[in-house]
């Protein structure tokens, strides 16, 4: 099998990743949560599937930014649809 | 791990030579994240598989191919030891593999599913590799 994986920190999910409706339909499971209300990952899975094609590199490409930059995060997010929960 | 650093890995077991092939990935996946990988062919012949991986203070991007059959569980004493305390989110490109996650479900996944998996949970997968 072939596949490209983002392993996220999950002290940063549950504290700064915003919630936001899952564009694919695939919540964090609740083990993950540790009782906390459901979140999604809305940009994380499309991400992959857009630089799926180009490499590890592009990958890093969309996701660094995202990581350091949390206003770019929010316009990627208006600008892409996603609800809040 | 410096703020703003980004590290490097890269695995390609069909550099090492046929017998160690095997060991050099096992030895490389336990490092990670603590999964055990099984064969049913012996380990010393040979086994392709690489890996890319990138990593910042808060993620790892990973590019994961196999190319053999072979099985990876992530035990409870597994998880012990690797102290993780990370999501995985997977982009399956090609191939597939039979999973068992969460003590339970198994479910089958091939190309363009994305699953996610918890580090912490015990789970099972059995790859049927795939060829480039």
């Amino acid at each position: 099998m072939s596949n490209y994986s983002v392993f996220l920190n999950r002290t940063y999910i549950l504290n700064e990743w915003p919630p936001g409706r899952n564009l694919y339909g695939a919540f964090l499971p609740d083990t993950a949560l540790a009782g906390m209300p459901k979140r999604v990952v809305p940009i994380a899975f499309q991400q992959l599937k857009h630089a799926s094609g180009r490499g590890v590199d592009a990958i890093a490409e969309s996701f660094h930014p995202l990581m350091t930059d949390p206003l770019r995060f929010r316009e990627i997010k208006r600008s892409q649809g996603h609800e809040q929960c | 791990m410096r703020k703003g650093a980004l590290t490097f890995i890269q695995l390609d077991t069909a550099l090492p030579p046929d017998k160690v092939q095997s060991l050099s990935s096992c030895d490389s996946k336990a490092e990670d994240v603590g999964i055990e990988l099984e064969r049913d062919a012996p380990w010393n012949t040979p086994f392709q598989l690489t890996r890319r991986c990138l990593q910042t203070g808060k993620l790892i991007l990973d590019r994961f191919q196999a190319h053999l059959q072979y099985r990876a569980s992530m035990t409870e004493k597994a998880i012990a030891r690797a102290n993780l305390n990370v999501i995985e989110m997977q982009f399956c490109v090609s191939g597939t593999n039979e999973a068992a996650l969460f003590g339970g479900n198994t479910q089958m996944r091939g190309p363009q599913d994305m699953p996610m998996i918890d580090l912490e949970c015990s789970f099972m997968t059995a790859d049927k590799g795939v060829m480039a």
